[in-house]
């Protein structure tokens, strides 16, 4: 008898109490997916009322001045447009948390760049939205500037800005998601050889058999 | 230890680094039965080995981010399953680490290479059973896994030569108790 099939014996013999595994395995749910409450419930209703709510009022008010108000700043209407798709993002979100009926936990429990040493997706695109709003507001500002020395000074803030923060966590991103790519590759291949000399393994045996009953 | 099993376990850990929520859930669903197999060897009753295998899971959620060498994955979470069993049973192990300890000692010197004749699994898992406390530990970790001694030392947190001998008298007391069955029969 190999060792695995040994340890599947033994495991197939512990005979377990159905009960004691069903609670077992109803707090393991728990664990990983945490069922909205009636409360949660209403708060997340009223989150995509409200960001749908943001979505239509921004975004009315966003079109509604460029035909009443010619002369409006261009920053303003995008602000207004900014916070109609922030409106928009959270009633998704909400949206999806109530069609799903349960909030997931193990991954936000875990998703801290010291705990995972990789920048999570949403970390890098948070990241970049700012970059970029905080990019297009100095160009806004600085093309405004009645001093045109001021004026570069801020736009130059803003390229450093984007610079500092932005090129830094793409290159991060890149790296880590670069490097699990890889290992993920090495891991699947290594599995794959694994698999293929365990489907051998007894192919050879079987020929080795036959030649001894041959002989 | 089965390469696959460790192969798909790195696997399942790196889409999970990766952001791939279920490969979390796949990794317990693949882990769960041995866990539970080896925490029920050191458990009182079935109801606190389940209580247990749920604690072990919530560290090793938390701390999955501080394992370092994805190799010793396995050996690392038999580590923490024992150190959860130790925490939940910590009187009772105490006294009979103490006993099985003298015990381990006392025959150490001859403790030449053990081994097994081949028994049914069936007898094997009858037979754990009736071992003391230690002895079932070293033997479990041993015939689940294949762990070698210095794997089984991490895991019980003792030198190479103490689970040697302790795996020896083990494998002595097991096969006088089959053998003793088997007579009776």
């Amino acid at each position: 008898m190999s060792d695995s099939e040994l340890r599947d014996k033994l495991l197939a013999l512990e005979k377990v109490t159905p009960e004691f595994e069903a609670k077992y395995h109803d707090q393991m749910k728990a664990v990983f997916e945490r069922p909205l409450t009636p409360t949660t419930r209403i708060a997340n209703v009223v989150a995509m009322l409200m960001g749908i709510g943001f979505f239509i009022l921004f975004s009315t008010v966003a079109v509604a001045v460029m035909w009443l108000e010619p002369g409006f700043p261009l920053v303003g209407r995008l602000m207004f447009a900014a916070g109609a798709l922030f409106g928009l993002a959270f009633a998704v979100l909400s949206g999806l948390i109530l069609k799903r009926g349960s909030i997931s936990l193990t991954f936000w429990r875990n998703a801290t760049l010291r705990q995972l040493r990789t920048v999570h997706p949403a970390a890098f695109g948070l990241t970049w939205v700012f970059c970029v709003l905080v990019m297009v507001f100095c160009q806004m500002m600085g093309s405004q500037a009645p001093d045109a020395a001021k004026g570069n000074q801020i736009i130059l803030g803003g390229i450093v800005g984007m610079v500092l923060f932005g090129i830094p966590i793409t290159i991060l991103s890149c790296a880590t998601e670069a490097e699990l790519l890889l290992r993920e590759k090495f891991l699947q291949l290594e599995l794959q050889l694994t698999e293929l000399k365990d489907l051998v393994k007894p192919e050879q045996g079987k020929e080795a058999h036959s030649k001894t009953e041959d002989a | 230890m089965s390469r696959e099993r460790q192969l798909r376990s790195e696997l399942l850990l790196l889409r999970y680094r990766a952001g791939e929520e279920s490969a979390l859930q796949e990794f317990v669903a693949l882990w769960e039965r041995p866990l539970f197999y080896y925490i029920r060897r050191l458990a009182d009753c079935e109801e606190d080995a389940w209580d247990m295998l749920q604690e072990v899971w919530l560290r090793v959620i938390r701390n999955i981010g501080t394992l370092r060498n994805p190799a010793a994955l396995t050996a690392w979470l038999y580590t923490i399953a024992r150190h959860t069993a130790s925490n939940h049973l910590r009187d009772t192990v105490r006294t009979r680490e103490l006993h099985d300890a003298e015990a381990d000692l006392s025959s150490t010197k001859d403790a030449t290479e053990p081994s097994l004749p081949p028994f049914a699994a069936e007898e094997l898992h009858q037979g754990l059973g009736q071992l003391s406390l230690l002895h079932r530990e070293v033997l479990t970790l041993h015939f689940l896994e294949g762990f070698s001694l210095a794997e089984i030392a991490v895991i019980v947190d003792a030198p190479v030569g103490t689970v040697k001998s302790r795996l020896y008298n083990a494998k002595k007391a097991l096969r006088k108790i089959l053998e003793t069955e088997v007579n009776h029969e």
